[in-house]
Formats: C-alpha cells, sequence, structure tokens
C-alpha cells in the first residue's frame, strides 16, 4: 500500500469508530452542576477558620463535628487521591492558614495544610475573573526536598494540592513556596509556555501542634525473595504517609528495585503501597537501604500488624550495564518484555528504539536510566527519552536519544531486568 | 448560546474532535478520557465565548491542549523529543498513523488539523496563532516528510 492509499485507509478508519458523545454531555452537566454547589455558597474563608481554630482547641464536641463542616467536606474531597491524607483530614489533622495574595487578576490563598516532620501538603486555591483555567508550576526554595502537584491545571475556584516531600531530612519550621501562574487556556504558541500572569510567594509558618514526629516501629525480619534475602529493617509511620525501610544481603544476585507489597492491619484492615508520586526513596545499590512509601496507618489503632509482599522488581548485577552494538543491533540480554526495536543514527547522534510490552494497560513504565557508557567506559547522560504509543495493542515504544555520540557500541543502563511475582503472599508479622 | 446550542455544535464536531484525539494519542481509552474534559471545560466556558461562528476552533484549541497535558502526564516529567526533521527514513519505516505522532509538534497540529480534522489552511492558522504563511510551510514540511501529495 502506499501512502495515498495508507492515508485514505486511515481517514475511513477513523471515520467508522467516531463515537456517541450524549454521555459526555450529560457528564459534563452533571459535573458543573456540583461544583458550581460546592464553591457556590462558601461563608467568609476568614472568619470561618478564626471559629474553627478557636473552638477546636477549647470544645471536644465541636472538634469531632468539625469533620461535617462543609469546609472540611470540600478538603475531604480533593484529598481522595491519598487515603493517608484523607484520614488526616476526618481526624482533623489539618492546620488552617488562609493567606490571601493578589497580583493582577488572580487571587492566590493558601488555605490549608497538612504536615508532619517528613512532608508538607499545601492547600491553596486560585481566583480569577479573567482567566477560567490556570496552569501553576511551583518553586520551593530550599535544597533536599522534592515536590508534585496534584493535577497540571486549576480551575479558577478549584481547591489543589502541592506536596513537599523531605526525604531523609525533616521539614523545617517555616518554607517558601513560589507560584508562577500561566493561562492554561492560552493559545499564543501551541508548542511554547504561555506568559506568566501571575507569581505569589508564600512563607509558610508551620504550628508545632500539626508537625507531629513519626513513629518506629522495629521489625529486623529476614525475608527470601525469590532466592535473595531482603532485611525489613523497620517502619516508619508519619500521618502523611508510611516507610518501609529495607536492606538487603551483599551477596543476593539482584537489587531490590521495587516491592510490591501492602500491610494487614488487625488481619482485616488492608493500607496499600505507593502506587503514584512518591514510590520510593533511596537506592539499595548505592546507598545499601531504601524506603518503600505506603498508605499511612497513623490514624489507625493496630493491635495487629502485618506486611504482606506479593512481588518485587529486581535490578540484576550482571545487567547493571547493556552492550548494543547500534550497527548490527546484537545485544546482551534486555529486561524483561523488552526488544530492541531500531537504531539509527543522524547526524545528531544516535537514536535508540526499544519495544516493551506493557505491564498494565495503558501503564507506560520507562526502562531505561539517563546514563550511558562508551568503550571506554565513560558515563554520559541521555539528553531525552520519550515514549510512543504503538499500533500494535499492549505495547509502546521507548525511544533514546544519544545526542553527540558516534560511536556504533554502546551500553545502557536499564532500571530493571525482570519482576517476580510470589506464588503465594510472604507474610511478616509487625507485631 | 445556550445549552441546546451547545449540544447541537458539539454533535457537529464530534467527528473532527475524534480523529484529532486519536492522531495525538493513539489510543481509544486514552481519547475518550481527554474528550470528556473536553467537552466539560468547553461547557464550562462556552457563555464567554464572544462570537459563536469561532466555537470549532476555540474547542479544538481546547482538545489540543488536552492532548498536551495527556501527553506531558504519560511522559513522567521528562522531556519528549519526537523523530527529527532530518531522519526521512524513518517515518518511511513507519505505518502512517504512527508517522503522524512522531512527527515535530509544529507539523503534527498542522497535518492533523488540515488533513484528518478537515480544516482550512486559514482556519488552522487562526488555531495555532500562526501567519498563514507559516502555516503553509510547515504544511509542506510535514507532506514531505509523510511523503504525502496533497494540497
Amino acid at each position: 500500500m502506499n501512502r495515498m492509499e495508507e492515508f485514505r485507509e486511515l481517514n475511513i478508519e477513523l471515520e467508522k469508530e467516531v463515537p456517541e458523545m450524549t454521555n459526555m454531555l450529560e457528564h459534563a452537566y452533571k459535573r458543573k452542576r456540583r461544583r458550581d454547589w460546592v464553591y457556590g455558597p462558601l461563608l467568609s474563608v476568614a472568619s470561618i477558620m478564626f471559629l474553627f481554630v478557636f473552638l477546636v482547641n477549647t470544645s471536644a464536641t465541636v472538634a469531632h463535628a468539625c469533620a461535617k463542616v462543609p469546609i472540611l467536606r470540600e478538603l475531604a474531597e480533593v484529598v481522595t487521591f491519598s487515603r493517608s491524607l484523607s484520614s488526616a483530614v476526618e481526624n482533623e489533622y489539618v492546620q488552617p492558614m488562609n493567606l490571601k495574595k493578589q497580583d493582577g487578576d488572580v487571587t492566590a490563598t493558601v488555605e490549608y495544610l497538612i504536615v508532619d516532620q517528613k512532608q508538607v501538603n499545601v492547600f491553596y486555591r486560585l481566583e480569577s475573573k479573567q482567566y477560567e483555567l490556570m496552569d501553576c508550576d511551583p518553586k520551593v526554595k530550599r535544597e533536599g526536598c522534592s515536590y508534585y502537584m496534584s493535577k497540571y491545571e486549576t480551575e479558577s475556584g478549584e481547591l489543589s494540592c502541592l506536596t513537599i516531600d523531605f526525604g531523609d531530612g525533616n521539614v523545617p519550621d517555616t518554607l517558601e513556596v513560589e507560584l508562577s501562574i500561566r493561562d492554561a487556556l492560552a493559545y499564543s504558541s501551541i508548542t511554547g509556555d504561555s506568559e506568566e500572569i501571575s507569581r505569589f510567594t508564600f512563607e509558610l509558618k508551620f504550628d508545632p501542634e500539626f508537625k507531629a514526629e513519626g513513629k518506629k516501629i522495629q521489625v529486623n525480619q529476614t525475608v527470601v525473595l525469590e532466592g535473595q534475602h531482603i532485611t525489613i529493617t523497620d517502619m516508619e509511620i508519619y500521618p502523611t504517609h508510611m516507610r518501609v525501610n529495607v536492606t538487603d544481603d551483599a551477596k543476593n544476585t539482584a537489587w531490590l528495585k521495587r516491592l510490591y507489597f501492602h500491610i494487614l492491619a488487625d488481619g482485616e484492615n488492608v493500607f496499600d503501597s505507593a502506587q503514584k508520586g512518591i514510590i520510593s526513596t533511596g537506592s539499595i545499590e548505592e546507598q545499601g537501604r531504601v524506603s518503600f512509601r505506603a498508605d499511612s496507618i497513623y490514624f489507625y489503632e493496630a493491635e495487629k500488624l502485618e506486611l504482606v509482599i506479593t512481588g518485587a522488581e529486581w535490578l540484576r548485577k550482571d545487567m547493571k550495564k547493556i552492550y548494543v552494538n547500534l550497527e548490527t543491533g546484537e545485544t546482551d540480554p534486555l529486561p524483561e518484555r523488552v526488544e530492541l526495536y531500531s537504531a539509527a543514527e543522524t547526524s545528531d547522534g544516535w537514536e535508540l528504539k526499544l519495544k516493551v510490552k506493557e505491564w498494565k494497560e495503558n501503564e507506560i513504565y520507562g526502562i531505561l536510566n539517563m546514563a550511558y557508557y562508551d568503550m571506554d567506559g565513560s558515563r554520559h547522560e541521555v539528553n531525552s527519552i520519550a515514549w510512543y504509543p504503538w499500533d500494535e495493542e499492549g505495547y509502546y515504544i521507548e525511544g533514546i536519544t544519544f545526542t553527540g555520540y558516534h560511536e556504533k557500541e554502546v551500553w545502557i543502563s536499564p532500571q530493571y531486568s525482570h519482576r517476580w511475582e510470589a506464588k503465594e503472599p510472604i507474610v511478616v508479622h509487625v507485631r | 448560546m445556550r445549552k441546546e446550542e451547545f449540544a447541537k455544535r458539539i454533535e457537529n464536531v464530534r467527528s473532527r474532535l475524534y480523529k484529532t484525539a486519536m492522531l495525538y494519542l493513539g489510543n481509544e481509552t486514552t481519547a475518550m478520557d481527554v474528550l470528556d474534559e473536553t467537552i466539560y471545560k468547553a461547557f464550562c466556558g462556552y457563555k464567554k465565548l464572544r462570537e459563536e461562528r469561532y466555537f470549532e476552533t476555540w474547542i479544538t484549541r481546547i482538545l489540543i491542549n488536552e492532548c498536551h497535558s495527556e501527553q506531558r502526564r504519560q511522559m513522567r516529567y521528562k522531556n519528549v523529543e519526537e523523530i527529527p526533521e532530518t531522519a526521512e527514513e524513518i517515518y518511511d519505516s513507519l505505518p502512517l498513523k504512527e508517522a503522524v505522532r512522531s512527527l515535530p509538534e509544529e507539523l503534527k497540529s498542522i497535518v492533523i488539523l488540515r488533513y484528518f480534522a478537515g480544516f482550512s489552511l486559514v482556519e488552522t492558522a487562526e488555531m495555532l496563532n500562526i501567519p498563514q504563511g507559516t502555516a503553509a510551510t510547515r504544511q509542506r514540511k510535514a507532506l514531505k516528510l509523510l511523503k504525502l501529495e496533497l494540497e
């Protein structure tokens, strides 16, 4: 088939598949009605916040009823992406802020914080008469932390969340956060960023009462997973998340890259390992220890606790670097479910494409690290990694560009070599 | 524009929106999610549309931005690079659908809007907020890479 025939066929194919959109319209109507009801009748935030703080400190009855207050109900709806944060809200572990600033047509308000020793969650609202949808690009002026947003775009009036995580460090007493706002519907250039419309800097001061220290449970038990010895050293429990800390045996033939597990409390309540945001910190291979995140049991009084392991992801020690002959396509064994698709040299360097079989529908999982090595063993950094959907169902392409590299051989660095699923879950009794 | 009129206009652009989303994203489920979000956002903002004759270009812009957001979400914060224009032999080896999706963004949007969504060069330039001359140049480049003989 030549290109013109392909073009005609493609148009016919796409035309045949066009779905009805009546349901989408109904969905849009309902969503907007719900949004208007939630945001419409809110009372003055300032007066409610003062009342909230005063009465919570003086009345147990009011403290109990606060979860039913419309404002916290709104917060409860926003934190549904995190079981830990949902528990924090249910238990009124929320520091009200009401820091409001205006720049041009945009007003930004930091309304709540959920903070502990290791993590800050900032709940803020942007309002504008002119801009219906805004992009918020945050900057945290502190080293040693990472941060991410609950979503890229914010509707005017919508409550959004910025999470700032301190890894091994501790949350300081104050933190400066800058928000750069852009019009998400600006079309000055579809290929580039739109211009900044507003900028806000907030200095956040944390109330010690809402900055809980973590609790630690010593575990010190070793399990054997696919022949590899892994020691669960302890668990750290914070209101915003939980950490399962792990080390390994130097004699293992593979490094642990990911652990698939959940925590079972009192034999029936399941607290899942993190599936999005920060999944783990540290590195077994580089630091000899790794910390996996999970939903927190901080507000749950469990008499019995079990760590249930269902699988793991490994990097075999002999696969830390994988040889690829870019000219011939010959390679050392590649990670599971990965095959070499193409390698093409351009005037700028080499472009390598790997064809990857999905683990889960529509889930794109990065195969390679940014580092690669040349014949002398010198380390270079990949300029970009891109993922392309693939025509064949259940597959995608990971494309890597080695800009300025013209050697015929390269050693790439995979994130993992294989996954393992336990035939029966392995249970570690914690308490 | 009233709600009934909004529904009618959505029906009129249904095919164009779907084809655009499918060619950008390549996956039916993701395309439907993005269409759902686009229609919601359009419904929230349609009353502010000053001239109703721009409805189609306006909603297509929303859709393209949603497609970009979805692509960014899928790319997990890493830089995305398409196949460069110089790598003609790579485009030749790909099925047309994949080749379109692999075009640099500037060229991809032109091809999808002109030859699959059916917008004119004038409408496409307006939608992308670029001069007509620029749109025409990009169109030529894209067709050359894809080896399509179209006007």
